[in-house]
């Protein structure tokens, strides 16, 4: 399956991170936003986006509300979305979970980790 | 009769009034000493007023101080990346090289084994053949390439997940800022009582600075780095139990049908 990877962080350090471990990982297909509006905004212009990359701190949008948004959307409800986030506490995981995105990482992580859970979602879906 | 009660009433109030003085005698030196407190305490609220006029004054220059820091780290740190990209990108070269040499001592030694079938039996020669052999052979210096080019690769790999720290120590000086914008509310709401009050108000400082705080939070306020990452394994935990639950409600929706 080919992956297009759309990668959402007000960081532009965490996007070139997260770009980077996709690459070695052997990805090269990707699309950035800056927030949960940039992200929305590029999956209506682009439907080709397959895999959901986001932060959950944001400005305009969070990456939360990203994920209801998406999952409120009958035609991209079913993407498969990792949240990657400095946010490690039980309640915030259980409510991105609740909020139905496909798995978590907690910031710092490897890119063993990323490519880990990646693996995971594919598997599922 | 009439006026003996007018007397009395009169000797009464007179009385009345006696008291009055009487407490006004004890109550006096307390007015004096509140009215001394009070010539005391103005200049001293005056020289507060104008602390936190001075220390509000200040607020927005250490604001945009973090926001600097913020955008500084940032810029280096894609520096940083930049140099890395670069190294990973030159080790492929490398890599490439080297495996190229690889191909070339094989085929070199290929031609070695067809020349000494050729020579045949002369000890000189093929002692010559395999001196040029063995000098050309890399497999030495193919296990000491590899190991650096991994080493390379890992501490590159290292210094990426380093990085991720300007992310975090980012969200860290937002919160530290939201603190500032917190205290500059504060110290608003403050400035404006004083305003109202009897204290003198430098009117420099009267205008108050629009608050920009935020208020919904774009940053994690307990956002840290550390090696060991231990809500990912909680995360790990949580996601097993759900799918497990999951798997548990699909078999019993199953078995339910």
């Amino acid at each position: 399956m080919d992956l297009k990877f759309l990668i959402v962080d007000d960081s532009l350090t965490m996007r070139r991170i997260v770009t980077n471990s996709l690459k070695n990982l052997g990805y090269n297909d990707f699309v950035e936003a800056a927030d949960g509006r940039e992200a929305l905004d590029k999956l209506e212009a682009d439907k080709t986006i397959n895999f959901v990359i986001t932060d959950w701190n944001m400005p305009v949008l969070s990456g939360l509300d990203l994920v209801k948004a998406i999952r409120n959307d009958p035609y991209i409800s079913n993407l498969p979305i990792l949240m990657v986030t400095t946010r490690g506490v039980k309640e915030d995981i259980l409510q991105a979970l609740q909020a139905r995105v496909n798995n978590y990482v907690v910031k710092p992580f490897t890119p063993q980790v990323l490519s880990e859970k990646i693996d995971q979602i594919l598997e599922m879906v | 009769m009439k006026e003996q009660v007018e007397m009395q009433l009169l000797s009464s109030k007179l009385d009345d009034l006696k008291n009055v003085f009487k407490i006004g005698e004890k109550i006096i030196p307390g007015i004096q000493k509140l009215i001394d407190f009070m010539v005391e305490i103005v200049p001293l609220l005056n020289n507060i007023n104008t602390s936190i006029h001075e220390s509000y004054k200040k607020i927005p220059k250490a604001s945009d101080q973090i926001i600097d820091v913020t955008s500084a780290n940032e810029i280096a740190t894609t520096e940083i990346l930049d140099r890395v990209d670069e190294i990973s990108i030159e080790i492929e070269f490398s890599q490439k090289a080297y495996v190229e040499f690889a191909n070339r001592y094989a085929k070199i030694h290929n031609m070695i084994e067809q020349v000494k079938s050729v020579v045949g039996d002369n000890p000189t020669a093929l002692g010559l053949l395999k001196e040029i052999d063995d000098l050309n052979s890399t497999q030495e210096y193919r296990a000491i390439l590899e190991t650096s080019i991994s080493r390379i690769k890992s501490n590159l790999e290292k210094i990426t997940i380093t990085l991720q720290v300007q992310d975090i120590t980012a969200q860290q000086l937002s919160a530290v800022n939201h603190l500032i914008g917190s205290v500059q509310k504060k110290l608003s709401s403050l400035i404006l009582d004083l305003n109202e009050s009897e204290v003198n108000v430098n009117k420099e400082f009267g205008v108050l600075v629009e608050n920009h705080t935020p208020e919904i939070l774009h940053f994690d306020p307990e956002a840290s780095f550390t090696k060991t990452n231990n809500a990912q394994a909680l995360v790990d935990e949580l996601i097993n139990n759900k799918r497990s639950q999951n798997n548990t409600d699909r078999l019993l929706y199953k078995n339910g049908k």
